[in-house]
């Protein structure tokens, strides 16, 4: 059960979480947890985890410090926040610009609503960035916006550029504008990949579905130099000639997801047999908490290893969208994590706490319901 | 065999020749109807034992044994107990550091469904969803079984009112009669958005009302003349012994119409006008009015229903037709109790005369329903407003029918009622609820509502992870083995197999699942599941 031994009151009415937090102030605090996710997705030992100014300080650490807010979960396990790369979430309007088919100069980051619900709700679910994407009707779609669904003022946070998004699939073809098709569209991307209008961080982020598409995206831009996020890449699940191809090329992601319950078997082993592939696969669900999990836990039910799924969480898609200062608990890096009462993968699990640049939110427990039992 | 054992057995060359063999060899054919290469036949005499050892035993009813033993004995639990002797002969699996649980039971499911069949339009209740089982979907089973489900419940959903449905034992049998665990369980009422049958909730709720309405002025006319039919006889009788021998000719019942063909403006345009090719129905009683005065009671164009069994001779409505007065006409209308007239009776007869009844039509649709008002048939509504679920509530109090809730996302806001009331639901939760969503299970466990949990995604695929949706229930506040009983041993009661499936108690079905990881843990691997006592997936 949860025990709280500190000074500032945490488990108050929903009062903004920036109101008495430590950590916003400057302070420290310090969380202690039975087991922590390693940056190799594995389960290790717990300890402490301080957290000062916004950033992890130590991780199982074995004692707290002495002018640190304690926090502590005796059956708790911290995982870092989750990532999902390609979302919508939280967007005024369409992100997406159809009147032309090339816009690299568009930014998600303007259609950016920094109060919207869904942030909050993103964030009580364990989801503490998002890449706020131009959606895939867009050959160039432009720059994703790096979204913290977070922080200390309890609103989401725009933070620094993001990778770039194109799509090859049926929808960036639209007939009512050039181009038509995706022949004649490869020319002027080529070019524009040849020049120096597309500098972004992280690999470029390209939808392609079919098999067709997916080595049409290969070619194109790892011929380019440039590395390459396939988003919604089921085309894998049929030509494994493909994935042949892949392995020799370089390092490629997989951002796949989400999955239902009707999901078909191919589906839920697509993840699986691309990781076996040395492909790093990333989920996404448009930036829903819920779905997320779900997806997650599909994928280990048909024989994704837990460890590759708290990394398709949180490290790859770190990755995906070129950012190294989040997606693990390590110390430096940024304090985005979650505190679950059981294994994160487990669906039965519940969140006991969710912290964001250092800001602790309030509890994730759904209102009105008993209180979660703790595992024995 | 080798020798050895048969000796062990005690079983001697005569006693082994003298077992049933067809017997053997039916339940041996029923048993490798799914495939060749089964092993070779055991005797009917000889019964499999199979021991589970050492494992977490969850009965399905709350109780947690630790250490348990599993005894299966046929297609029978045996017992279950902690630390149980192993019985002589039986074949011994260690599952220590496992979970054994009971079959899990879906108690809405997609799984061997042919889908196209299903669907029919405005509905049939006397519609049976037996007859849409596809019996040769293995791949659908195995994936069932991959998620530790033994037994579901499929039902028609199309139509407001559908047909029954039925639950299945997912036995790896390709004769359907062989999956039926139980037909005809309930008939299935589809409320609220239907992409079938786009209409207004209100227009949906009349024309629910308007059927049952219907089905009991039907059972209504049916008692009426069951009533007269006996009182009738009772005349009949007595004319007899008064000698009167007109009778006997007159009152063979109602003449077939002579001849039909020549009075065809007369024929009532309903079900049983003129057959297939203008030729007259089998006349075998006289139509006195369809069911549309039932269904339009206020309309004009149809005269209202009329009959006239206690042989008083009504006066008629419109042309007076006086018997005494005219000579006998042998008009089909003449003998019939029809709609405008009360009843003359043919041939001029004295009207003291006993009159046979005459016979309300009987339609296999509103018998159905009939027996869901005599509670013999429970009606199973599916709906999601919390106020069709007010309107269930009331319709329960005009009719005494059971009913089943299923969907009802609302449901908890009735909490109170429905568990004061004994309904049953059925709840049908995503697996990618939003947290408030998910912590309804919770809400009504605490209100003690009788419910059962399912995937609220009614595909066949979703039966498979049943487990993961009574998870997501657990991590919104429900306790743990209550989450299993929701899945186990509620909708077995609910769906009255209770005393055959949904724990594991001596006595019941070998319906076993053996799990490496708790059952509601991500990584959960379903290492065996058994299904009769027979094992369905050993990985």
């Amino acid at each position: 059960m949860l025990a709280l031994s500190l000074a500032v009151a945490l488990a108050g009415p929903p009062a903004p979480a920036a109101a008495g937090c430590p950590a916003a102030q400057g302070g420290t605090l310090a969380i202690k947890v039975e087991k922590i996710v390693q940056p190799d997705g594995k389960l290790g030992a717990g300890g402490w985890i301080v957290v000062k100014g916004g950033r992890l300080e130590a991780v199982a650490a074995k004692e707290a410090p002495a002018n640190a807010a304690l926090l502590e979960f005796e059956h708790g396990v911290a995982a870092p926040g989750f990532i999902d790369p390609a979302t919508a979430l939280g967007a005024t309007g369409e992100v997406a610009e159809p009147a032309r088919a090339f816009t690299p100069e568009v930014q998600a980051s303007d259609a950016f609503d920094a109060e919207h619900s869904e942030f909050k709700k993103a964030a009580a679910g364990g989801i503490t960035t998002v890449g706020l994407s131009p959606s895939s009707s867009n050959v160039v779609g432009g720059r994703i916006a790096i979204v913290r669904t977070s922080g200390e003022q309890g609103i989401a946070v725009l933070s620094g550029p993001g990778p770039l998004r194109f799509a090859l699939t049926g929808a960036a073809f639209d007939g009512e504008r050039a181009p038509t098709s995706r022949m004649g569209a490869l020319p002027q991307l080529r070019e524009m990949l040849a020049g120096k209008k597309l500098e972004a961080p992280g690999p470029c982020l390209v939808d392609a579905a079919t098999a067709d598409e997916i080595r049409i995206a290969l070619e194109t831009f790892e011929g380019a130099g440039k590395q390459v996020a396939l988003l919604h890449p089921n085309g894998f699940a049929d030509a494994d000639d493909l994935l042949d191809d892949v392995l020799k090329k370089g390092a490629v992601f997989a951002v796949v997801g989400p999955f239902n319950l009707s999901a078909r078997e191919r589906e839920l082993a697509l993840p699986t047999k691309l990781a076996d592939r040395g492909v790093a696969v990333a989920f996404t669900a448009g930036g829903n908490a819920a779905k997320l999990r779900l997806t997650a836990a599909l994928a280990v039910r048909s024989g994704f290893a837990t460890d590759r799924a708290l990394q398709a969480l949180t490290t790859v898609p770190a990755r995906v969208l070129g950012l190294d200062d989040c997606g693990s608990l390590e110390a430096g890096k940024r304090a985005d994590l979650v505190v679950y009462d059981g294994d994160p993968l487990d669906l039965a699990s519940t969140i006991r706490l969710v912290v964001v640049g250092g800001a602790p939110q309030e509890h994730a427990v759904p209102a009105g319901a008993a209180p979660a039992k703790e595992k024995s | 065999m080798k020798k050895e054992e048969r000796e062990r057995r005690g079983e001697t060359r005569s006693s082994r020749a003298a077992a049933p063999s067809l017997a053997s060899t039916l339940l041996c054919l029923c048993w490798m109807g799914a495939g060749a290469s089964a092993p070779a036949q055991t005797p009917l005499a000889k019964q499999e034992l199979t021991v589970l050892q050492g494992g977490t035993v969850h009965v399905g009813n709350g109780d947690v044994i630790e250490g348990g033993t599993v005894i299966l004995k046929g297609s029978h639990l045996d017992a279950i107990g902690k630390a149980l002797a192993v019985p002589e002969g039986a074949h011994v699996v260690d599952v220590t550091g496992r979970h054994v649980y009971p079959g899990l039971i879906d108690a809405e499911s997609g799984v061997l469904l042919d889908v196209d069949a299903t669907g029919t339009g405005e509905g049939q209740p006397a519609a049976s969803i037996v007859d849409a089982i596809d019996p040769f979907q293995k791949d659908e089973r195995k994936l069932a079984w991959s998620g530790g489900v033994t037994t579901i419940y499929v039902a028609p959903h199309r139509g407001l009112l559908d047909g029954s449905g039925a639950v299945l034992k997912l036995r790896p049998a390709r004769a359907i009669d062989d999956l039926v665990l139980k037909r005809d369980f309930a008939v299935t009422a589809t409320l609220g958005a239907n992409v079938d049958r786009p209409t207004t909730r209100l227009r949906e709720w009349k024309m629910l009302l308007d059927r049952l309405a219907a089905t009991k002025k039907y059972m209504e006319a049916w008692d009426d003349y069951e009533e007269k039919l006996a009182d009738y006889k009772k005349e009949l009788e007595k004319q007899k012994k008064e000698g009167n021998t007109k009778i006997d000719k007159k009152e063979e019942g109602p003449k077939p119409p002579t001849p039909p063909e020549q009075r065809p403006e007369e024929r009532p345009q309903g079900p049983d006008g003129p057959g297939p090719g203008g030729r007259p129905r089998r006349p075998r009683r006289p139509p006195s009015g369809s069911l549309l005065p039932y269904l339009f009671p206020d309309s004009a164009s149809v005269p209202p229903l009329h009959l006239d069994g206690d042989g008083d001779g009504d006066e008629p409505e419109g042309d007076g037709h006086d018997c005494t007065k005219e000579p006998p006409r042998l008009s089909w209308k003449d003998g019939v109790s029809y709609a405008e007239d009360g009843g003359a009776p043919a041939g001029g007869e004295k009207k003291e005369d006993a009159k046979k009844p005459p016979r309300p039509p009987r339609d296999a649709q509103t018998e159905t329903l009939r027996k869901v008002l005599e509670g013999k048939l429970t009606l199973r509504v599916q709906l999601s407003h919390a106020a069709d679920l007010q309107n269930v509530l009331d319709l329960r109090q005009l009719y005494p029918i059971d009913v089943v809730l299923t969907g009802g996302t609302d449901a908890w806001k009735f909490a109170s009622v429905l568990a004061s009331s004994e309904i049953p639901v059925v709840y049908a939760l995503a697996a990618d609820a939003a947290p408030d969503v998910a912590a309804v299970p919770a809400k009504l466990a605490a209100a003690h509502v009788d419910f059962a949990l399912t995937a609220d995604d009614p595909g066949a695929t979703s039966t498979r992870f049943l487990a993961l949706v009574a998870a997501v229930a657990v991590a919104g506040g429900l306790d743990r083995e209550a989450a299993l009983a929701a899945i186990t041993s509620v909708p077995a009661r609910q769906l009255g197999v209770g005393d055959r499936v949904g724990t594991l108690e001596a006595g019941k079905d070998a319906d076993v699942v053996v799990t490496r990881g708790e059952l509601f843990s991500s990584s959960v691997v379903f290492e065996q599941v058994y299904v009769d006592g027979k094992p369905v997936l050993a990985r």
